[in-house]
């Protein structure tokens, strides 16, 4: 079962981290960023759309013939997608995994800021760590 | 549970739709309507660019959930779209999807003479013909 990207958006649906893995071809940097933003948008007009009352949360999971995407949406707002396999079954525990790594490698990482892009060596070592026990 | 149906044509003009087991008042019909088809435009933009493979424009979208509803795709060679939604836990309706399509649009729609292209559908016989086919259906009601 393969992973081929994660990304990871903040409230504002702006791109703070993301890595492909395995042999994807790669996108320019400002593609992955728009890409990320127009997930953002998607998700919250999926919630719109819903057809039954009382609040809905936007689009989890996407499948398509090629790929499937699951998205993990935190109380505060920052958003986890993966690209996978149209039948990788794990993906929801994986998220919660990633979103682990991220409070104990990222918000307690004192020259992180908020919001901002994430660059910390650590966080990218133990999430290929993550991905690489869960393939 | 099934929700509710849409059929838009390639120009998005929604041509048909019709809601059961309904849980919601919709304030704006239409407008919900167009910002359907928008939303499923850039939704197809958007796995194109996203997929690490080649994906076929008209059959590589199938479905997407929420915490509350489930969407269901299909789109035709002629760029018509049948969209279910319904409640998160329906398996995958793209062969009901299919059927509909090949077995009821196109013998009750396409075939009527007097219906014409880029218009809404009032045609009785395909309304009955399609609620008769959802209501069998198993994930219908429950």
């Amino acid at each position: 079962m393969t992973i081929n990207s994660i990304y990871i958006l903040n409230k504002a649906g702006t791109l703070i981290y993301q890595n492909d893995f395995g042999n994807t071809e790669k996108l320019s940097h400002n593609s992955y960023i728009r890409l990320g933003s127009t997930f953002h948008s998607l998700h919250a007009i999926a919630s719109n759309l819903s057809p039954v009352s009382g609040s809905s949360s936007g689009i989890e999971v996407i499948e398509t013939e090629a790929f499937k995407l699951q998205c993990f949406q935190t109380h505060t707002g920052i958003k986890f997608y993966v690209i996978a396999d149209p039948n990788h079954q794990q993906l929801e525990e994986l998220l919660h995994g990633v979103y682990e790594l991220y409070t104990d490698y990222v918000l307690k990482n004192p020259f992180y800021e908020i919001e901002m892009q994430i660059r910390c060596d650590l966080f990218d070592y133990k999430l290929n760590r993550l991905l690489g026990v869960r393939e | 549970m099934i929700y509710n149906i849409y059929i838009f044509n390639k120009d998005g003009t929604c041509i048909y739709y019709e809601d059961w087991n309904k849980k919601k008042q919709s304030q704006n019909q239409s407008e919900d309507q167009k910002l359907l088809f928008g939303m499923l435009y850039s939704l197809k933009a958007f796995i194109t660019s996203s997929s690490p493979k080649k994906i076929d424009d008209k059959t590589g979208f199938h479905c997407y959930k929420t915490s509350t509803y489930k969407l269901h795709y299909y789109e035709t060679l002629s760029c018509i779209k049948f969209i279910i939604m319904s409640d998160p836990n329906v398996p995958d309706l793209r062969d009901d999807l299919k059927k509909i399509y090949s077995q009821i649009f196109v013998e009750y729609v396409i075939k009527n003479p007097i219906y014409k292209h880029g218009t809404t559908v009032k045609c009785d016989t395909f309304i009955n013909q399609l609620n008769l086919y959802l209501k069998q259906m198993p994930s219908f009601s429950s």
